[in-house]
């Protein structure tokens, strides 16, 4: 309210001019962004380029950089990501082992090279969940209580999720927050309670037939803090002080994460 | 415990060098009002000996028996000789003549003077209220804090603002003293008008570095300004008219002349001019804006030993929205109100117990609350309330002594205790619809003292200092901190118009203003230094000369200083002040002291100010060469980065010029480099993908920044003119103005934003877009002085 007032007040007053100052050149970047996972063999990997912003329309997509050699290097070998429109995307299926090291690159055919390195981490142990679900007309309400150890002498990061199956679709079921760090850890166990509600639905009326999920995946700390960004990100809002988002590829912007995940069904 | 210490050194070092002389003291006044004239310079026409009077217009000089030549002087009044034979302790009350001839406006005569190059203290700045006055002003509104802005070392954050950034410092870091109490957020109208337009005031003076250990609780600036007493001979007002707001002032005396008193009040009226179209054009629904200031003060001779005075100052800025719909039997009906004030009250009780110790004991309340408040009530029932409200109110208690020791000593030393309670956040929340039914209030109470000594010693005829030492504490929350601030100020003369001065001080400053607009909005919350939030702290270290060119009637000072600040606080990045606030729906409440982080600050650079006070042709020119840069290990990957108003250069060019005795013409040019800001540059696919690689909110972009600061806005220059006709008439004066505001229309920049080409078209090429705030604005107004 108090923003809007504020907003209107000056608007009111003002009056716009587009400017005849230069601007700062800014060279295209290359964006690499990939997030593998413990429980899928297949992994996509997106190779765009940024774009500067004046000048340019914001309703143009970032496509697919095309002939760039990605690799990823790990394990003591080297899996190859062949390029499609939707991104690079590896041929032959791979694990990623816990604690190895995975080193990403990519070459472009105008020389750039991006990279970035990460430690495949380790899925959360004793992972239970308790559930506490109500019915209604519209849908179901689901009040779950999660439990998973939590190594107390270091800092660990964590990713819940939700999903939801039927007719080999799967599809995100919102909860409240994804992103945790385990300061509310308590001897060696860290305890969540959180709510989802699942309305499935398809052309034919109200599903009944669905799995219900959830994921739980130890993630690094820039995966936590890329995500926590995500999760309030209006680079737009003049009110906020401009918050960069966290990146950790070199030679370009991105983020390249690691996580390993577990699995509890719920129904 | 050093406080003490130092004072005992103090009055050893005095007493070796005391001599068997006699007390010549006494009060200055205007000639007419009798109002106390502050800051009068004293002295013997063989210069043996000199003082100036105090902020109650008391002085004291000691002089050996015999007969001697005083002369007092003072910028407007005429320089007033008497001849006195000194026998024992005397007392001289002298009253001075002020040069406003019948029109009001003041003669210009060649008299000695208060030399720059003869005080001790540097880095200050005393502004007569005259000079405010005459100054052109955005849309007629004349503004103490934006004159204060035309001097060196001082710069106004954008366009229109009435916020002061003082050598590399924050608004936040400037002590507003009106009366002894200090005013939190001295702004209306988001900054674009300051609460003080000089009718009801007597004295403003600004303090850049080198501060005397009487003041504390702020790192960069020092505002001191005190407001007239009243007329103690006869009922005397003004009235003015302006394009925005109306003006008044009565004073006058009350009981046979022992006491004064003096009231002003100003008032907008856009919201009842404008409000019969927005009646028209919005259904009878009423929205508007307006704010009002009021002062009022009295003061009352007990006796010649005792003076008692009461001031206060009240002022509210308000918008509300005031809606009512009705279809039937159905209604709705919805009140907004928005709305930020200050108030300030102070009792003072002057003392003399003996000619050579001054007392003055302060109660001081300051006050400072923004309130918001939403009341929607539906025929429903289902009724909404919010009401928001932040502010931190002061209660203190200040003793203050001024000791005349002898003519190579003056001591000030004293103490102040306040309590502070600051309200980040109040919030009462009734929703009938979402049954919500939310009250939460988080409350400081902080207590804040200082003690302090201070001594102007003149140590050879050519070298004096200011040296004293203050001792402050804060205690929050079982937290105390407890801080030393020494501070020495010297001045040596290398002729008689030519001195060299230096000086250092250490600041502690206990609470911190939380703002992200950067443009000092009434939405910024004033916090306490806590465990976690350190109190900031600076040093500062100038070196400057001091230069009268007495034929030219012109001084000059060039200055350089180097400040460090520790402990400043910033938002850390992604957050704001909405951020606070949330928790209304369910999710946990982000404390402030989670949403900023602390670093440190360093500014730098050099001022020169040729100014001449006395003449037909009065003014000054100022220019600033600085660098102001900060580093917080939190933001801009821990690299240090330019203040958001690091300014390379700032100049001003202020002129008046007396025609004849009707006619006055003032003008002003000002020119500043952009303000440092962080431009979004480009724009990347967002990888967002949940476990199995989906990802939904596709359409959201990356945004790549520069980093912190490191793009400039355009530089900003504007010219202002104005012209005073004034006429006598049969019971005063009129006085008409007329006066330009940014008179070559220069298309300043207030913000930047990168935006479609064509508005209409959000799909067009962005570019980068400037929004300005105020075109040439013409203003004229009325005056009406009477006699």
């Amino acid at each position: 309210m108090k923003n809007w007032i504020i907003i209107f007040s000056l608007f009111a007053m003002s009056c716009e001019t587009i400017l005849e100052v230069d601007v700062p050149t800014i060279p295209e970047k290359p964006v690499l962004y990939a997030s593998f996972s413990s429980l899928n063999l297949f992994h996509k990997i997106d190779l765009t380029m940024s774009r500067p912003l004046v000048n340019n329309s914001t309703s143009a997509e970032f496509d697919q950089v095309q002939n760039a050699v990605v690799e990823v290097i790990g394990n003591g070998k080297t899996y190859s990501f062949s390029y499609s429109e939707e991104g690079y995307k590896n041929s032959a299926p791979f694990d990623l082992n816990p604690g190895e090291t995975y080193t990403i690159t990519a070459k472009l055919a105008t020389g750039e090279i991006v990279s970035s390195q990460q430690k495949m981490l380790f899925a959360p142990a004793n992972l239970s969940v308790f559930i506490d679900s109500s019915e209604s007309d519209w849908g179901s309400q689901y009040n779950l209580e999660m439990k998973w150890n939590d190594n107390p002498n270091e800092v660990n990061f964590y990713r819940v999720e939700a999903f939801s199956s039927f007719d080999d679709d799967t599809t995100q079921i919102f909860i409240p927050q994804e992103f945790f760090d385990d300061t509310k850890a308590n001897n060696g166990v860290f305890q969540l309670k959180t709510e989802l509600f699942a309305f499935i639905y398809d052309e034919n009326g109200k599903r009944d037939d669905f799995e219900l999920f959830v994921v739980v995946s130890q993630v690094s700390e820039e995966h936590y803090n890329y995500g926590i960004t995500l999760q309030n990100y209006n680079p737009q809002n003049p009110f906020s002080e401009p918050k960069p988002l966290p990146n950790n590829v070199e030679g370009g912007l991105g983020m390249f994460t690691l996580s390993g995940a577990r699995i509890e069904k719920i129904r | 415990m050093r406080v003490p210490f130092l004072v005992i050194g103090m009055s050893l070092l005095i007493s070796l060098s005391a001599q068997n002389k006699f007390t010549l003291s006494g009060y200055v006044k205007e000639s007419g009002s009798k109002e106390l004239l502050i800051g009068v310079t004293i002295f013997t026409d063989t210069k043996s000996a000199g003082t100036i009077s105090n902020d109650f217009g008391y002085y004291a000089i000691d002089l050996p028996a015999g007969t001697h030549q005083l002369i007092y002087s003072f910028v407007g009044y005429e320089q007033v000789t008497k001849s006195i034979e000194i026998k024992g302790n005397t007392t001289l009350n002298v009253l001075l003549e002020s040069t406003e001839k019948a029109i009001g406006e003041v003669v210009v005569k060649g008299t000695k003077i208060k030399k720059v190059s003869e005080e001790v203290q540097m880095s200050t700045i005393e502004i007569p209220i005259k000079t405010i006055k005459e100054i052109p002003a955005l849309l007629g509104e004349k503004d103490v804090l934006k004159v204060l802005q035309l001097m060196p070392g001082v710069q106004s954050g954008s366009e229109g603002q009435s916020g002061l950034y003082v050598r590399g410092g924050g608004p936040d870091q400037n002590l507003i003293i009106l009366d002894g109490a200090t005013v939190y957020n001295a702004q209306h109208l988001f900054g674009f008008f300051s609460l003080f337009n000089g009718d009801a005031l007597r004295s403003v003076e600004l303090i850049k570095g080198g501060f005397p250990a009487r003041y504390g609780g702020r790192l960069s600036s020092v505002i001191d300004m005190n407001m007239k007493d009243g007329n103690k001979e006869k009922y005397t007002g003004e009235l003015g008219i302006g394009i925005i707001s109306s003006k008044g002032l009565l004073e006058g005396p009350f009981a046979k002349g022992k006491g004064s008193f003096i009231i002003s009040g100003r008032r907008t009226y856009i919201d009842a001019l404008t409000q019969p179209i927005i009646l028209a054009v919005n259904n009878g629904n009423t929205a508007g804006y307006f704010f009002y200031d009021f002062n009022a003060k009295a003061n009352y001779e007990i006796s010649e030993k005792d003076r008692v005075y009461l001031s206060g100052y009240f002022g509210r800025d308000k918008f509300y929205f005031n809606q009512k719909e009705k279809d039937g039997s159905d209604w709705f009906e919805n009140k907004t109100n928005f709305g930020w004030g200050n108030a300030t009250a102070t009792a003072r009780w002057n003392h003399l117990f003996t000619p050579k110790l001054f007392s003055n004991t302060s109660i001081i309340y300051s006050f400072y609350e923004l309130a918001i408040s939403a009341e929607q009530k539906e025929s429903s029932n289902q009724n909404f309330k919010l009401q928001y409200g932040s502010g931190i109110r002061d209660w203190s208690l200040k003793q203050d002594f001024d000791w005349y020791a002898n003519n190579n000593h003056k001591l000030k030393f004293g103490f102040v205790i306040t309590d502070h309670l600051f309200t980040p956040d109040a919030l009462v929340l009734r929703d009938d619809f979402f049954n919500q039914n939310l009250d939460r209030k988080t409350n400081y109470d902080a207590l804040e003292t200082g003690l302090y000594a201070e001594d102007e010693w003149k140590i050879t005829p050519r070298l004096k200092s200011l040296y004293g030492i203050r001792l402050s504490t804060f205690s929050v929350r079982n937290e105390t901190y407890a801080k030393p601030e020494p501070r020495v100020a010297l001045a040596y003369n290398l002729s008689s118009n030519l001195s060299l001065k230096a000086s250092y001080a250490t600041m502690n400053q206990y609470i911190h203003l939380l703002s992200n607009s950067g443009v000092g909005l009434p939405t910024d919350l004033w916090v306490p230094a806590t465990n976690k939030v350190k109190p900031q702290s600076s040093q500062q270290v100038a070196l400057g000369i001091a230069h009268d060119f007495e034929k030219q009637e012109l001084s000059l000072t060039v200055e350089g200083y180097y400040k460090t600040m520790e402990n400043i606080i910033g938002y850390k990045e992604g957050a704001s002040f909405l951020a606070i606030e949330n928790g209304l729906d369910g999710t946990e409440k982000i404390s402030w002291e989670d949403n900023i982080t602390s670093g440190s600050g360093e500014s730098y650079g050099a001022e020169v100010l040729l100014q001449r006070k006395y003449g037909r042709l009065t003014g000054w020119a100022g220019y600033t060469l600085s660098w102001t840069t900060q580093q917080f290990d939190e933001l801009n990957n821990g690299e240090r980065f330019f203040a958001r108003y690091d300014r390379r250069h700032d100049m001003s060019l202020v002129l008046q010029y007396k025609w004849n005795d009707n006619v006055t013409a003032s003008a002003t040019w000002v020119y500043g480099t952009g303000n440092a800001i962080t431009l979004p540059i480009s724009t990347y696919q967002l990888g967002n993908t949940n476990t199995y690689g989906q990802q939904f909110d596709f359409w959201r972009a990356g945004t790549e920044f520069t980093s912190r600061n490191a793009f400039r806005m355009r530089a900003y220059h504007r010219a202002d003119i104005g012209i005073q006709f004034s006429q006598p008439k049969k019971k005063g004066i009129r006085t008409w103005e007329v006066s330009a505001y940014n008179l070559y229309n220069r298309r300043n920049p207030f913000y930047y934003f990168i935006g479609p080409e064509d508005r209409f078209e959000p799909e067009s090429k962005q570019v980068l877009k400037q929004v300005s705030l105020f075109p040439i604005l013409p203003s004229i107004s009325w005056n009406y002085k009477f006699n």
